[in-house]
Parts: structure tokens; C-alpha cells; sequence
């Protein structure tokens, strides 16, 4: 017996105690009814009755399997963004003990709020600039490592996927260091060509800043949308390829009528995945500017821990938090509708 | 068409290289410039380390590296387990039996896969607080496991919607109640997508941020990310230790990619298509 | 009243327990979680002051935690609305304090000030930066000015002088530029060297009794945040950009960086706390550099007494909450005693807030130099985002960045706090 057989086997026993209990609970019924058959048997009303127990077992089956997911979630997800609706009505912070409700108060203020704009307006910017990269790039990248190249696909992907695996903050931390104006090496470089870097730096020019953020972001994550490209690339029937061969295509025209078209829906899907990403982030920004300078790179992740958890604003941050919940919301459901889990 | 397709593979193949270097040259300078001292860090950010600092890997690793490895290594496999387990446990029952309120129950679970953390960050902060779990390992696992379940069970789900129905009904007709179904026949099979889920879970919170800098603020609990972002606060000017830091902590995730590419690119596939 | 019969109480029993040490030493060990504000030269002194303090107190047991700068803030928030805030714990005076007073955060430690006798020892104004209402809120342990550094190799290389005018500060920028050296080194990343800056810029151009009321909000809401100076302030911090003072990137170059460029000869300048003493002695530079306060501003539009300093105090204090007030006072009166403040002189080089722990013995030149030149101030402002409220604060500290960076004018920065002032004033009064 394989080791993991045998934990399988005792897995099982231990399931079985609980099948047993499980059991002795519908029972119950199960004999109310063989009562009820003898006092009045008829074939009909019994065959209804055991198709009748099946499902009755079958539900509560289910609803035992469903129910550690369903609790966890309820707690830990669905109770806390009630309680963000809830506390977005209320003047609020967290050392603070004086709650007041406050009405609208924080949905007015944030319609005045011209970092809570600025926010909104650099996650779009992250996002549109993330999917012309990232997909752009990727779809490039995926459909030469596919059909462009002879040797090295498998060094190329692995190299352009590393840094998926690497953790935002480390990106974060070693792009500050690249940035950086004494001892980074994108000023080593243009000093060495005879240019001269940005005099606010990389990171502290409010015009400059975003771009700096999503040059790092798609250095992450470029190779993750290629990866995703990739694999649906080369599930495209090899006889299409074939067949345009034969018709004399060369790989360019390929790659416009039989790659793009047969890929359209894992493009799709990479295109929504990056938009969710846009929508959701925060560590790299955290990490690289804490939304500063002057909160020129404030995103509505940052922004929303500033408020709760720098100046004390925690129900200012809760309205903050509903606005970013419905944009989310609006793109898991674009995400699941376009990718048919729905 | 065969030499057209030559100077094509040489254009196609200088570009990707190019491109490659990009890509590579922030880690293979991250990699040397932590075996370097800060002067040659100036002086020569790209030549190989003259005389290469062990030190610095040794004095980051003792101020807490290791520790921090450990409470990542903690967190994200209680974390997996439990989310591999409770999801695969609801998405088999939303896949394959019919009860009543499965549609909505399995909207409701897979409703919050785009839900950044963020939105629950302050009642998150509140009930842990509350139930005194700010500061434990419980605190991060609970919401991790919570924030997981969505992504989890949409990809089981499609698993086992998949699974041939043939399997389970030989197992009925051989007189196997439900759960020893789940365990003898339909647990062994679903594996590897169990492995998917794990492995793509495991990404992610061996890498989670935002939580944990709200909930472990003792340095004895601190995750990986956590311990690099105080080492960025810490040593704004020993660069190289940080970089030898940012090293050590990259490394085990690089090395289970490299081991692990096929399921890696099977799980992204998996689920986007 | 309570608050003062309890203690009676104590002390009557701290009277008993002189007969019971021995059963009292028998108990289990109380402990204190302490919240510091860490940096690389001051966590082995202030681990040596908790040893030496354990040492002497077996029953107490002083767990510390460190936060470098810009994660304290949260991390001391965060605690504090977790209902878990640390027996003792680093704090700024001004609004930071007195946030925490407001809430109901902090211990009055006023009668064991009298017990200890601080009022004796410790400077009066740094005690008086933690009192609020009569009641003190926090033991301060040193105090930190703000001064120019500069380089003595480059000054006399290039025939410089000490500036003893901002105008003069201004030509010294030129002439180190025309050199190609860079003057001054300048990391505004996490935003309060900036405020450095304005904090004495403000005081110098706007007037030290204008800021006062400003500051607090107490000024009438049609004149507040009003006076020109705050503009022409912000023109004097430009005028030392525009001189090019400043090296690259000061939104983008953390303090340590800056500082670091300062002692590694990058630069010939710096401005910044006395608390870095220390620091450039631990890196080889003791010795080698000069100080001078920022020098009087002589335009007609300077409203405020030229000959004033930055400078404040920072303390420790005790959660409302602590268990153990009594244990923790003990260790607030060891910190600020003598020992603890000679130390903070000899190992750290920082100016203490007890004239007895002070002597040539144990401070370096630079040290005796600042507390002299301190003595002959007219008077002392504290940093103002220290003293603003945290939005108005926040307000201030984005319109330097934004002004250093050229995306606000002197005057759209102005009326931006201004702003935000008037909508905090608006709060407090309903």
C-alpha cells in the first residue's frame, strides 16, 4: 500500500464515523415513513416516498459539504462588507471613540474630494495602460514563442514568468532601488548615454510618478498574460496551420487570420484578468510611493488605508471602500460572464 | 520561403533576446549587487562583485529572514489546506447534486473572486479585533481562506462539472454512500486539479500584503512581505543587505517555479480559458 | 480628585511594601510592552536602559517594540484602536498628543511628576510641550533642534564662510554650484524634512504669535491661515531651490539617503535634527563638519523674530489603560534620571532635558556648540505638523511636496490648507 493510500483509507474511516451519524439523524424520518408505507401501502405514494428520502439525504448531504465554505465566506467576507456599507454612513475612526452618524456626509465629501478623483482617475490610468502593455506585449510575445521560434521556448517563458512568483513588495523594494537617483541603474545608464534623469526623480516627479509605477507592474506581470496566451495559443488545431500553408500564408497573415481569431477568448480573459488586477492594486504602490508625492500616485487601495489607517478616518475610508467594491463587483461580473462560468 | 523565414528568425529572435534582457537584468543586478559593498554599488553597478560579501546573506538572513520565512511557510500551507478542503468540499456539492438553493448559493460563493481586501479592511480590523485574534495566525488564516474559497470553488466547480458521471454511478450501483463516493473514487481523481488550486493559492498568499500589515504587527508573526517592506523602512541606505534580503526571499518561490513550471502554466491556463 | 486619592493609597501602601519587599519580589513579573521609535544608533541604548532597569526592578519586565519612523505612526494607531495599546510608548508632543488626551488615551502622570520631583530636573519648556489643561501627559527625554551641517573640508576648499544671513545661505548655493558641487543634500520622500523647513520658514516670514493661532485653529476663520508670510515662506523655500541648493530628486530621496550623501561627501550642506549627531560620529565623520542654525532673514515681508529656533521635545508616555501605571511611571522616572540622561549624552550625542546630565566630559564639541548657541535663542517654534491637525497636517505636507515639485503655486498651496483648516475649525465648533 503507497503512503498516501493509506492516509486515504484512514481518511476514510474517519468520514465513515460521521457517515454514520449523519445516517442515524435521517433515519428518523426514514422510519417515520416505513410506518406510514405499512399502515397504507401503495406502490405509487412508496416510490414517491423513496425518491422523496433520496433527495431529502442528498440535500442535507450537499448542505453539509457547502457549509464550511459558506461560514467562513459569510464571516470573514460578506459580514465585513455589510459592515463597510454600514460604517460608510457614519463619521468614524479607529482610536476614535466618538461614532456619529453622519448620512451622506462621506459619499458628499468624497463627490468634493479631489484625491478621491485623482485616485479613481490613476487606477483607470493603471488599468488602460496595464492592458495595452501587458496584453499587447504578451499577445506578441506568446504568439512568437508559439509559432516564431525553433529553440528556447521553454527558457523564454520561464524567464518572462519569474517575476510573477516574485511578491509585489519585493518588485516594489527593488524597483525603488532601480529608481533610485544615486545607486539605481536606469539613471546609471542615461548618465552613462550623456542624459539627464528627471531632476525629481523617478518617484518624486507627480508627472512622471504613474508611468514609473506602471513601468514596474507590467515588468511583473507581462509574462503572466503571455503565459495565459500562450497556452491557449497552442491549443489552436495544428491543421488550421497546415492548411494555410498550403494556401501560401506566410506567419504574419497566420497570426491575423487563424492566431488572433482562435485565441479571441483567452486574450479576452487575460484583458479582464489585467482590469481586475488594475482595479485591486495596492502593494506596489504602497510599497514604491504610499501614494505620494503629494498623492499624485494615490490609488483607491492606498487611499483607503490612508484614511483608516494614517489620519484616523476609518468612515470616510469605508465610503471610499463601497465605491471600490461596486467597481469591482461590475468586473468580476464582466470576467465570469465573458469566460462562461456563469 | 526558406531564406525569407532565416532573416525573419534572426530579426524575431534579436528583438525576444532584447526584450529578455528587460526582463532579466533587475535580477541578475539584484542577485549581484547584494554580494557587493555600497561603494561598488556606485561605482559599478554592473560588473560582477570584485570580492563577493557572504556577510550581507548571513546579516539579513539573522535579522529575521528566517523567521519570517517560517510564518509565510505557516500561514500560506494551514491557509491552502483549508481553502483546497472547503472549497473542493462545496464546489463538488454545487457540481454534482441537485438541492435546493444551489444556484444562488454557488453565485453567492463564487460572487466574491474581484473583491479586493481593501473593501473589508476596516471591519476585518474591527472583528479581529474584537475576538482578539489581531496579532495570531488565526487572524490572517480566517480571511485568507474566506478571500480564497471564491476563485477556489469557480475553478473546482468547473473540474467537476467535467467529471464523468459514469464513475459516480458505478460507484452507487457497487452500494457507496456519498461521502465514501467523495473519498474512494471522486477524491483521487480530482488531484490535480486540487493541485492547481493549491499551487495558484499558494502564490498568492506566500506573496499577500495588504492583510497582514493590518493584523501582524508583531515582528515575532511578520510574513515575508511584511519583513521587506520594515528591512525598506529599516535600511534605506544599506542597499546591499536589502538587496541580499529582497534575495532570500525570493529565492523559495523562484525555485518552487522552476520545479514546478508545467503545473504552474496548467493551473493559468486552466482557468482563464 | 479620584485620580488624586488613589494616589495617597498607593503611596501609603508604597510605604508598607518597604516591610514586605521580600514577599513582593515573589510575585510574578509584571509586564510592560513599550512602543519606541527605533533608528540604527538608539535601539542598543535604549535595550541597555531597559537591562539596567530590569536589573534594578526584578518584578518588571519591559518588552520592547520598534518601529522605524514612518510605520510608527500606524503601528501606534493601530494598537490604540485595537484597544491594545502598549503601556508606554514614544510620542511627539502638539496634536499627536493631543489627539490621544482628547480621546481619553493617555495617563495623567502630573502626580508623579510631584512624586518624582520632575519639575526639579526636567526643562519646564519641555515639560510644558505635554501638558494639556494642567495635566501632563508625557515624560520628555530630549530634545531635538534643527541645524545646518555643513562639510568644514569643502567650506575652506573653496573659500567659504559660515552664512550669517539666508541671503548669504543663498550666495554660499551659488558658488557651490558654480564649483560643481552640489550644496545640500535633501530627502522630502516621507515629507517632514519639508515641514522642517517650513516649520522655521513660517515662524520667520509669517511671525511665531500669527502661527500660534493659526496653528491651533484658534485664529478667527476670516483670518486664518491668511497671513502673507505663509506665501512668502514658501517663496523662500523656491528662492533655495532656485539658487540650487537642493541635489535631484528631494520628493524621491528618503532621509537616510540624504543624509547618507552628506557624510559620504556628495554633498556640502544639510539640514537636519541634532539627533543625527550621533549618527555622523558612528560614521566616521565626527569632526569633520560644522553647524550653524538657519541663519535671519532680512527682507522687509520676515514678520517673526529672526533669532528663534526650531526645536522640541519628545517624550514617553502611558496608555489610560495600562495595568501597571505605578510600574510604568518607575520606568519613565529612570529613563529621564540621571544616568539614563547622561548616556543619552555620551552614547548618543543628543541633547538631554536635564542640565546635570550634560558636561564636557560626555557631550562632543558639536553637542556643547548647539546647547550654547541654543541658549542664546529669543524663543523656539516646534515642527507644525506636529502641532496641526492631521488633516490640516496632511494639507501642509502635500503642498510642500507639490511645491517643490512645481504642480502648485506658493499661493494654490496656501489656499489648499487654508481650505482645509477652515473645514476642520467648522467641525470643532459643531
Amino acid at each position: 500500500m503507497r503512503p498516501h493510500e493509506h492516509i486515504r483509507e484512514r481518511a476514510g474511516a474517519w468520514l465513515c464515523v460521521f457517515t454514520i451519524f449523519s445516517d442515524t439523524l435521517q433515519r428518523v424520518p426514514a422510519m417515520r415513513t416505513e410506518t406510514a408505507s405499512r399502515a397504507a401501502p401503495g406502490q405509487k405514494e412508496g416510490r414517491f416516498r423513496i425518491a422523496g428520502q433520496r433527495r431529502w439525504r442528498t440535500t442535507i448531504d450537499a448542505y453539509i459539504l457547502v457549509a464550511p465554505a459558506l461560514i467562513v465566506f459569510s464571516i470573514f467576507v460578506v459580514y465585513p462588507l455589510i459592515n463597510t456599507v454600514q460604517l460608510s454612513f457614519y463619521q468614524y475612526g479607529l482610536t476614535d471613540p466618538d461614532v456619529r452618524f453622519v448620512n451622506f456626509d462621506n459619499y458628499i465629501r468624497l463627490f468634493q474630494d479631489a484625491i478621491f478623483w485623482r485616485a479613481l482617475r490613476n487606477n483607470g490610468i493603471i488599468l488602460i495602460f496595464s492592458v495595452v502593455i501587458q496584453v499587447g506585449i504578451g499577445v506578441v510575445l506568446a504568439a512568437v514563442l508559439s509559432r516564431g521560434i525553433r529553440w528556447g521556448k521553454t527558457f523564454f517563458r520561464t524567464l518572462h514568468f519569474a517575476p510573477v512568483v516574485m511578491s509585489a513588495v519585493a518588485v516594489g523594494v527593488l524597483w525603488q532601488l532601480i529608481y533610485d537617483p544615486g545607486i539605481g541603474i536606469i539613471n546609471f545608464l542615461l548618465r552613462t548615454v550623456g542624459v539627464r534623469p528627471p531632476v525629481q526623480g523617478w518617484l518624486g516627479d507627480p508627472n512622471i510618478v504613474m508611468f514609473s509605477i506602471i513601468a514596474a507592474a507590467c515588468w511583473q506581470y507581462t509574462g503572466y498574460v503571455m503565459t495565459i496566451v500562450l497556452a491557449g495559443m497552442e491549443s489552436v488545431p495544428a491543421e488550421l496551420y497546415e492548411a494555410s500553408g498550403l494556401d501560401g500564408a506566410n506567419e504574419v497573415q497566420n497570426f491575423f487570420y487563424i492566431t488572433l481569431p482562435m485565441s479571441r477568448n483567452v486574450i479576452l480573459a487575460a484583458t479582464l484578468i489585467t482590469m481586475i488586477g488594475a482595479v485591486k492594486v495596492f502593494d506596489i504602490v504602497y510599497v514604491l510611493t504610499r501614494g505620494g508625492p503629494a498623492n499624485a500616485s494615490q490609488v483607491l487601495g492606498t487611499y483607503i488605508y490612508y484614511n483608516a489607517f494614517t489620519i484616523n478616518q476609518a468612515g470616510y475610508a469605508s465610503a471610499i471602500a463601497v465605491v471600490l467594491l461596486v467597481i469591482a463587483v461590475i468586473f468580476g461580473v464582466l470576467q465570469l460572464r465573458f469566460t462562461r462560468q456563469v | 520561403m526558406k531564406r525569407q523565414s532565416t532573416l525573419s528568425s534572426t530579426i524575431v529572435y534579436t528583438v525576444l533576446i532584447a526584450y529578455s534582457v528587460v526582463i532579466a537584468l533587475p535580477l541578475v543586478w539584484m542577485v549581484t549587487s547584494s554580494l557587493k559593498t555600497t561603494r561598488e554599488l556606485f561605482s559599478s553597478p554592473f560588473s560582477p562583485p570584485v570580492n563577493p560579501q557572504w556577510g550581507n546573506f548571513i546579516e539579513a538572513w539573522n535579522s529575521g529572514i528566517a523567521r519570517y520565512l517560517f510564518n509565510s511557510l505557516a500561514i500560506t500551507v494551514i491557509s491552502v489546506v483549508l481553502i483546497v478542503i472547503v472549497s473542493g468540499m462545496a464546489a463538488y456539492a454545487l457540481a454534482r447534486m441537485q438541492f435546493p438553493g444551489r444556484i444562488p448559493l454557488y453565485l453567492l460563493l463564487i460572487a466574491g473572486f474581484a473583491i479586493p481586501v481593501h473593501t473589508t479592511l476596516v471591519p476585518l480590523y474591527r472583528l479581529l479585533n474584537n475576538t482578539d485574534l489581531l496579532n495570531t495566525y488565526a487572524g490572517v488564516i480566517g480571511p485568507y481562506v474566506a478571500f480564497g474559497i471564491p476563485f477556489s470553488v469557480l475553478l473546482m466547480f468547473a473540474f467537476f462539472v467535467q467529471f464523468p458521471s459514469e464513475i459516480e454511478d458505478a460507484a452507487r450501483i457497487d452500494g457507496c454512500s456519498t461521502w465514501q463516493m467523495i473519498f474512494r473514487v471522486v477524491l483521487p481523481l480530482s488531484l490535480p486539479s486540487m493541485a492547481s488550486v493549491a499551487l495558484f493559492q499558494t502564490v498568492l498568499l506566500w506573496n499577500e500584503f495588504s492583510l497582514a500589515i493590518i493584523v501582524l504587527n508583531d515582528d515575532a508573526l511578520r510574513t515575508i512581505p511584511l519583513g521587506l517592506s520594515q528591512f525598506q523602512g529599516q535600511w534605506t541606505t544599506a542597499w546591499p543587505l536589502l538587496l541580499s534580503a529582497l534575495t532570500l526571499a525570493s529565492v523559495p518561490m523562484l525555485i518552487i517555479f522552476v520545479l514546478m513550471q508545467k503545473q504552474f502554466i496548467n493551473t493559468l491556463s486552466g482557468f482563464s480559458k | 480628585m479620584q485620580n488624586r486619592l488613589s494616589r495617597i493609597f498607593t503611596v501609603s501602601i508604597c510605604a508598607l511594601g518597604i516591610f514586605g519587599a521580600s514577599a513582593l519580589q515573589a510575585q510574578d513579573p509584571v509586564t510592560l510592552d513599550f512602543y519606541f521609535l527605533s533608528d540604527s544608533v538608539t535601539g542598543p541604548y535604549v535595550e541597555q536602559i531597559i537591562t539596567d532597569f530590569e536589573t534594578a526592578n526584578p518584578t518588571i519586565d519591559i518588552n520592547l517594540l520598534s518601529y522605524p519612523n514612518e510605520s510608527y505612526k500606524t503601528a501606534i494607531q493601530v494598537a490604540i484602536g485595537a484597544d491594545d495599546a502598549p503601556d508606554l510608548l514614544f510620542n511627539w508632543p502638539g496634536e499627536d498628543t493631543g489627539r490621544f488626551v482628547r480621546e481619553g488615551h493617555l495617563l495623567d502622570l502630573a502626580p508623579y511628576a510631584e512624586e518624582f520631583g520632575w519639575s526639579d530636573t526636567v526643562s519646564p519648556a519641555a515639560l510644558d510641550a505635554y501638558t494639556f489643561d494642567g495635566a501632563l501627559y508625557g515624560a520628555p527625554y530630549s530634545l531635538e533642534a534643527k541645524y545646518y551641517y555643513y562639510n568644514t573640508a569643502i567650506f575652506e576648499a573653496q573659500g567659504l564662510s559660515v552664512p550669517t544671513t539666508f541671503e548669504e545661505l543663498l550666495g554660499v548655493c551659488q558658488a557651490l554650484r558654480a564649483a560643481d558641487i552640489t550644496p545640500m543634500s535633501f530627502g522630502n520622500q516621507e515629507r517632514w524634512e519639508g515641514v522642517h523647513y517650513m516649520s522655521i520658514l513660517n515662524q520667520r516670514m509669517a511671525g511665531e504669535d500669527t502661527i500660534a493661532g493659526d496653528y491651533t485653529l484658534t485664529t478667527p476663520a476670516d483670518a486664518l491661515f491668511t497671513n502673507p508670510g505663509y506665501v512668502a515662506a514658501f517663496e523662500k523655500l523656491l528662492e533655495l531651490q532656485n539658487a540650487g541648493c537642493f541635489a535631484d530628486a528631494v520628493n524621491s530621496t528618503t532621509p537616510d539617503a540624504a543624509q547618507a550623501q552628506f557624510y559620504t561627501e556628495q554633498v556640502a550642506m544639510y539640514y537636519q535634527g541634532t539627533w543625527i549627531i550621533g549618527q555622523l560620529d558612528a560614521n566616521e565623520f565626527a569632526g569633520r563638519y560644522g553647524m550653524f542654525r538657519m541663519p535671519p532673514i532680512t527682507s522687509d515681508d520676515a514678520q517673526g523674530n529672526q533669532n528663534y529656533a526650531l526645536l522640541g521635545p519628545i517624550g514617553l508616555q502611558v496608555s489610560a489603560r495600562s495595568e501597571h501605571p505605578d510600574e510604568a511611571a518607575a520606568f519613565l522616572n529612570y529613563f529621564i534620571g540621571q544616568t539614563a540622561q547622561q548616556g543619552l549624552v555620551g552614547d548618543l550625542q543628543r541633547i538631554p532635558v536635564r542640565a546635570d546630565a550634560v558636561s564636557s566630559d560626555n557631550a562632543s564639541p558639536q553637542l556643547i556648540f548647539v546647547v550654547e548657541d541654543l541658549n542664546e535663542t529669543a524663543g523656539a517654534v516646534l515642527w507644525l505638523d506636529v502641532i496641526l491637525e492631521n488633516r490640516v497636517s496632511e494639507a501642509y505636507l502635500n503642498g510642500i511636496q507639490e511645491v517643490l515639485a512645481g504642480t502648485l503655486t506658493p499661493e494654490q498651496a496656501v489656499a489648499a490648507i487654508r481650505e482645509q483648516a477652515l473645514a476642520v475649525q467648522l467641525e470643532r465648533a459643531s
